[in-house]
């Protein structure tokens, strides 16, 4: 017995050995991206003949500054950040910095000239802007807008391809815009003649929007940017048109690949004919034809590629073009203005992948909700919105509300013209690092 | 041969007369001895007189047997020297030269001769003195002529102890000589006056040296004659009688032998110098609890200080006779430094007793204490070689030059560079920093603070004042010398537990080299070091509180246990569990164990309360908040074979040698109980490195979550396998001479490969010697704080702010008011999300001025660049971004309460006060002074 208990030591420093082996212990919890709220929002309206904006918000704002880019002036009638408003600003670049936790700021711009209608949302400060479908011909000029929201310099680099591989442009490394500056570099500039060119904005520095003002033989545009490149694609949805559609994709690997294009109509999936399979060589740009029955009803594609790849689809009117560019599919809340330089919203499509539920509301300036419509996208359709129940007397915006399942959503003005804009979540919240206190390293 | 001696003496043909006096006073220990030698001199004095002052014993009848009562004076009790020796000369006949003795001093037969020779070399030469060696040892130097320095001390000239081979018997001129056996010359005692009977006992014989050298005459030192002195006054051997000089005398001889003798100019000099080294000195005997000597010190300062016009008297009196200015004589005098050099040789003396018990035989020291015996006379014997005499000597010097080859690459760098990574932040750049975190309520840290400097910052303070330009030593010391200094609180602690010396430094060794095998040292783990090095002072006190249940046992204990725990607070909550087990064993201790965890407590200090209401923070050692190993099936063999984790420790096999050996110490039956003892004392650590694994914390205002260091623990771990192997290791003789061999292998086995591995690796990585580069050098002198942002989008991004160069060893512990790390937090949220101006304004509205990213992520970066009010700014290498927040407005501090500084200096006088409240009392024996000079 006396020698059993001289073990007794041993034995609870085995068992004490044996709590750290299989109990777990405080470790460090692991970290990722959060959701933080967005205090203050910029963004920037390019200017242009016969411009006018529209600026709203998901939730009032606590302040707004509006200015004119050339000599930094206020816009006393968009300053209030609490109510939606709008303002003939003709050639006049605005800034616009909203702050308000949550307030999620929005602004559009658009123009009617010459039988074509204009209307893009004005863009915020980017990380990474690809353009697809530009051109630098005499025809078909393409001018990149760059509008630096801060005070402090900003540096960009561009890239350019076409068709047959990427183009060797001219002072396309360090593009500087001094602060507060709107600088327009047209692809004429940089890669001149050029029938098709894709753009990569990679901001070096500073905060700074990107835009590119497109100028076609059957139409202007504005053109917002299209997501990154990446191996599953959205594009659209395509409101229903009959006019000839050209997607263009550009693959900027050193890998050639191949695509599958599904389309995404009202009743569900199918494959367009042709569109199996699209070669993307490496490098370079690809346009291909939709098929003409494709445009009948309200479609969205879905692309899949083996190599990254973004795209955009251009619609060629009898009078106007219309393009709309890769977008994420998303969550939350986005706002689409009822009018947007006397243009009405004359289409407003959805469309999910794996099915949303989508509530619309039709508010006033103030934020009044004075229509609802609750609408369920089932998975793999686009489903084009009613909108003369939503838009109703007195409703100058449309709050778009998808806070579970993503989405994908496209509004159409039509006036003279038509154009069509990407409908994109309000920045209410951004998604950062986890930040938190660390220790002095040496 | 004696003849062909006495033909060289010119002095021969006309013999000068000598009258000799000799003073006694119960001196009957030594005369039998004296009048011996006396009566065997080659040459005697031409005439005798002996001068009794009170002897009760039976010196005189000793000296009137010798001499005859006609040649007896008596002097009343009370009589100095001086006045004695004045006495007898006053009743001698007229004599060429005067030869002063006493009883203590036994001469060689040829003294005189010798002393005559020297004497009669030259015209100007008026005092002689013998080369005077120790009685009873006879071959130590006693003294070979005399000075003093400016600080009034004795100085001889010699080393302590120096034994006598001949290396200072060439004759040479000095201040002055002993007055035992000391030859005058008659006409120049006349003349000056003979001895200061105002220096009845001390410092007569420099006064009278000083006054013959200003009168124009040499004294000289003549080493062919010898006497041999018992000093027996100095040592304590005769006893003191009433009537005596005061014990203070000695310290009044000093400053008045000084005042009344330097150069009238310098006088207001060394009268403030003496001042203000009295009022030090004082100061110092009250530390070391010596409170008698302090009150000599103030007596000694009134009596002679504060008596200005008895100096102007005895001054104007002596000019009658200077005829030499001093700057002539100033040859005679010590360098300036030499007093500093007496300090140097005290500190040394005090580092050679802590590994002196392991001396076979002292020799090279003045015996202080002994019978006093005349008869016990000591031989000159053959020495064993130093390293039987001395082994834990020679193992101290092992693991010192081990200490600096494994440090080979941090002793020195680049200008500017500074021993820092791992935990180890940058020392400051001068004492003050560390004292100012103690004494002052606001701190010049990033964010600013307010809160209670680190206790580890006073203790560092202290250590680091003598320095004070180079507080960077102090922790190069403990850092890179923390194996040997672990190895002498070790090898103290070893004597209490056994008396086999060769076992003692074998443990003693393994265990100071277990500091460096845990891993604090690499790893810069300044708190883990220091508390190691503690830890066996603080078993050792812990022991002897069981032995001797006093308070001052325990406040010694509570002060070692607050020490330890400054640094490292883990000690003490696990010194609590310890005593309070203790106490539950032994009740008697448990006042003792109160007083010293109520005194440890009380010395943390407020830092310690602060750390109280976070207890986790208990972990968090000096230093940088590194995270440990947490928990694992690798981790828990680690802790279990003595590794903490982290780089620089040991290979686990080494460890698993002791862990073999400790369960093997569990077998003999006749050590079981003690044996027992110590695996508890070590599971103990185990159970706290096992709690700790399971701990994570986080610094005050939030942030990453850190495993905590187990590295304490784990010593007490290590110790307690160690100490139960020692007490085991006898009953390993009784077995096979085999079984023996590989135990004594395996047991040395461990130090040896842990020094081989020591050597081999090094202590540096992640430790190292570089400039700090928490910020870009541009940012360290520019405004305000910096905001230095580290991470990527997808991991997490840390902020952290600092100012100027960022944190030095003590201020890593502080933290800013409540609240602001976590505005800071918010507002860089705010800006690597959507940053706005206002978040920007935020940060400039905390004084942070700059944001310095030294290797964040592009998409992190181009957030930040998006700011606005965030002007991009250069930097200092690739790869790294700074940005200067463009707002005007001034950041404050908050200003620290005064309360704080209050308590921060009340703080530091309880340290004080508790230190010398535990040193021991210094009583003077009551016979201990006495006359020197019957």
């Amino acid at each position: 017995m006396r020698r059993a208990l001289t073990a007794v030591p041993v034995l609870v420093a085995l068992l004490l050995a044996t709590l750290v082996a299989v109990v777990p212990g405080g470790e460090r919890e692991p970290r990722g991206p959060v959701d933080v709220p967005v205090e203050v929002t910029s963004y920037a309206c390019p200017g242009g003949p016969g411009r006018s904006v529209v600026l709203g918000q998901v939730e009032p704002g606590d302040e707004a500054q509006v200015v004119r880019g050339d000599d930094a002036e206020p816009v006393e009638e968009l300053l209030d950040p609490r109510v939606a408003r709008s303002a003939d600003t003709g050639r006049a670049d605005l800034l616009v910095r909203q702050s308000g936790a949550g307030s999620g700021a929005v602004g559009h711009t658009g123009a009617r000239r010459g039988g074509t209608l204009v209307v893009q949302r004005c863009p915020g400060i980017v990380d990474e802007a690809w353009f697809v479908d530009l051109a630098s011909t005499s025809s078909h000029d393409s001018v990149l807008v760059l509008s630096n929201l801060s005070a402090a310099t900003a540096v960009v680099d561009l890239a350019l391809w076409g068709p047959d591989g990427e183009v060797e442009g001219v002072g396309t490394s360090g593009v500087v815009v001094e602060p507060g500056e709107v600088r327009r570099l047209p692809m004429t500039e940089l890669a001149a003649g050029e029938e098709t060119l894709a753009l990569r904005v990679d901001r070096e520095r500073g905060a700074v929007a990107a835009v590119v003002e497109d100028t076609a033989p059957r139409g202007r545009e504005l053109l917002a940017a299209a997501r990154v490149p990446g191996r599953s694609l959205g594009i659209g949805p395509l409101p229903a048109a009959g006019e000839d559609r050209v997607l263009t994709l550009v693959n900027p690997t050193d890998t050639s690949g191949r695509a599958r294009v599904d389309a995404l109509g009202p009743d569900g999936l199918f494959v367009p004919e042709g569109l199996d399979e699209i070669e993307l060589p490496s490098g370079s740009v690809t346009s291909v034809a939709l098929p003409e029955g494709l445009g009948e009803e309200p479609v969205s594609l879905a692309i899949d590629s083996d190599v990254p790849v973004t795209g955009a689809v251009r619609t060629a009117g009898s009078g106007d073009v219309d393009v709309v560019g890769a977008a994420d599919a998303w969550s939350g809340d986005a706002l689409v203005p009822s009018t947007v330089a006397g243009a009405p919203l004359s289409d407003l499509v959805v469309a999910s992948v794996d099915g949303a539920a989508v509530t619309l509301q039709g508010r006033s300036g103030d934020g009044e909700v004075l229509a609802t419509q609750e609408l369920d996208v089932a998975g793999g359709t686009s489903v084009e919105v009613a909108l003369e129940e939503l838009v109703v007397d007195g409703v100058v915006e449309v709050l778009v509300r998808s806070p579970d399942g993503l989405l994908a959503a496209t509004a159409t003005f039509s006036r003279d013209g038509r154009a069509s804009v990407s409908v994109l979540p309000a920045p209410v919240t951004a998604l950062g690092p986890d930040v938190r206190w660390g220790r002095p390293r040496q | 041969m004696e003849d062909v001696e006495e033909q060289v003496r010119p002095w021969r043909s006309s013999p000068p007369s000598v009258g000799a006096v000799l003073v006694t006073h119960d001196g009957a220990r030594w005369l039998p001895k004296v009048l011996d030698s006396f009566a065997a001199l080659t040459y005697g004095p031409t005439a005798w007189r002996v001068v009794d002052v009170a002897s009760t014993d039976e010196g005189a009848a000793m000296v009137r047997a010798a001499f005859g009562a006609e040649r007896i004076t008596y002097a009343p009790s009370g009589t100095g020297f001086s006045a004695a020796a004045r006495v007898g000369v006053d009743a001698l006949p007229p004599t060429d030269w005067i030869w002063l003795l006493h009883d203590d001093a036994v001469l060689e037969p040829g003294s005189l001769a010798a002393l005559l020779d020297e004497a009669t070399s030259a015209p100007d030469v008026a005092v002689v003195g013998p080369k005077i060696r120790e009685w009873p040892s006879l071959r130590r130097l006693v003294e070979v002529g005399l000075s003093i320095t400016s600080t009034g001390a004795r100085e001889t000239g010699l080393e302590p102890g120096e034994p006598d081979a001949g290396q200072h018997d060439a004759p040479r001129d000095v201040l002055a000589v002993n007055t035992a056996g000391m030859l005058v010359r008659r006409d120049v005692w006349d003349e000056i006056g003979g001895l200061d009977e105002g220096l009845p006992l001390f410092g007569d014989d420099l006064d009278l040296g000083w006054r013959v050298a200003l009168a124009g005459y040499r004294t000289r030192t003549a080493p062919a004659a010898v006497a041999f002195h018992a000093e027996a006054s100095r040592r304590g051997v005769r006893p003191h009688r009433a009537g005596d000089p005061p014990a203070w005398e000695r310290r009044r001889a000093a400053l008045r032998t000084l005042l009344v003798n330097v150069p009238g100019r310098r006088v207001p000099w060394t009268w403030t110098r003496l001042l203000v080294g009295s009022l030090l000195r004082f100061l110092g005997f009250l530390v070391a609890r010596d409170a008698e000597s302090a009150g000599d010190e103030l007596l000694a300062v009134r009596s002679v200080l504060l008596r200005p016009g008895e100096v102007r008297r005895v001054r104007r009196e002596r000019a009658a006779v200077r005829r030499v200015p001093h700057r002539e004589i100033a040859h005679l005098f010590p360098p300036f430094w030499l007093p500093y050099r007496h300090g140097w040789d005290a500190f040394r003396d005090l580092v050679a007793g802590l590994v002196r018990p392991e001396t076979v035989e002292s020799v090279g020291r003045r015996s202080t204490s002994g019978s006093g015996d005349p008869d016990d006379t000591d031989e000159l014997v053959e020495l064993p070689p130093l390293w039987q005499r001395r082994p834990w000597l020679l193992t101290v010097l092992a693991l010192t030059a081990g200490s600096v080859l494994a440090a080979r690459d941090l002793w020195t760098g680049a200008q500017g560079a500074v021993l820092l990574g791992g935990a180890l932040p940058p020392a400051p750049t001068d004492a003050g920093q560390w004292w100012g975190l103690v004494l002052t309520g606001a701190h010049d840290v990033g964010l600013g603070s307010t809160t209670f400097g680190p206790t580890f910052a006073l203790l560092l303070a202290v250590v680091a004042t003598p320095v004070w330009g180079s507080p960077g030593v102090v922790v190069s010391v403990l850092v890179l010398l923390g194996v040997p200094l672990a190895g002498l609180a070790a090898h103290r602690l070893g004597r209490m537990l056994t008396p086999r010396r060769g076992l003692r430094i074998v443990w003693a060794g393994t265990y100071a080299l277990s500091v460096a095998a845990i891993g604090p040292v690499a790893q810069g783990r300044i708190g883990t070091i220091v508390a190691l090095v503690v830890l066996p002072i603080v078993v050792n006190t812990a022991l002897q509180l069981i032995e001797q249940a006093s308070w001052q046992v325990g406040l010694r204990l509570g002060i070692w246990i607050a020490v330890g725990a400054a640094f490292a607070p883990v000690l003490l909550a696990m010194s609590t569990v310890a005593l309070v087990g203790l106490v539950l064993l032994e009740r008697r201790l448990l006042r003792p164990v109160a007083v010293a965890l109520v005194a440890a407590v009380l010395l943390l200090g407020p830092w310690a309360v602060q750390r109280a209401l976070r207890p986790r923070l208990l972990w968090w050692e000096a230093g940088l908040p590194v995270p440990g190993q947490g928990t694992g099936v690798h981790e828990a063999i680690s802790l279990l074979l003595g590794r903490a984790g982290g780089p620089g420790q040991a290979p686990l096999w080494l460890g698993a040698v002791i862990v073999l050996l400790a369960v093997l110490a569990l077998v003999p039956r006749p050590t079981r109980t003690v044996v027992t003892v110590c695996w508890s004392a070590a599971l103990l650590g185990l159970a706290f490195a096992v709690l700790g694994s399971f701990v994570a914390f986080t610094v005050p205002g939030g942030g990453e979550s850190i495993s905590a260091w187990v590295g304490v623990p784990v010593g007490v771990w290590v110790l307690g396998l160690l100490t139960a192997i020692l007490m085991a290791a006898p009953e390993a003789a009784g077995r096979a001479r085999p079984v023996v061999a590989a135990l004594a292998a395996a047991a040395l086995l461990v130090p040896l490969g842990t020094a081989t591995w020591w050597l081999a690796r090094g202590v540096d990585d992640p430790l190292a010697r570089e400039r700090p580069t928490v910020v870009p050098a541009f940012l360290t002198e520019s405004p305000g704080d910096t905001l230095v942002v580290r991470g990527t989008l997808a991991d997490g991004v840390d902020v952290t702010v600092v100012r100027g160069a960022g944190p030095t060893l003590g201020s890593e512990a502080l933290f800013p008011a409540q609240g602001r790390r976590e505005e800071v937090v918010e507002a860089a949220q705010a800006i690597v999300s959507s940053g706005a101006s206002a978040d920007v304004r935020r940060l400039g509205d905390l004084g942070i001025r700059s944001v310095y990213a030294p290797d964040v992520d592009p998409d992190v970066e181009q957030r930040i660049d998006a700011a606005p009010l965030l002007e991009q700014s250069g930097s200092d290498r690739p790869g790294s971004r700074v940005w200067t927040v463009a707002v005007d407005d001034p950041a404050v501090d908050g200003a620290g309460a005064p309360w704080r500084a209050v308590v921060g200096t009340a703080h530091a006088l309880l340290w004080a006060g508790a230190v010398v409240a535990t040193a021991p009392v210094r009583r003077r024996q009551g016979d201990r002074v006495a006359q020197e000079r019957p």
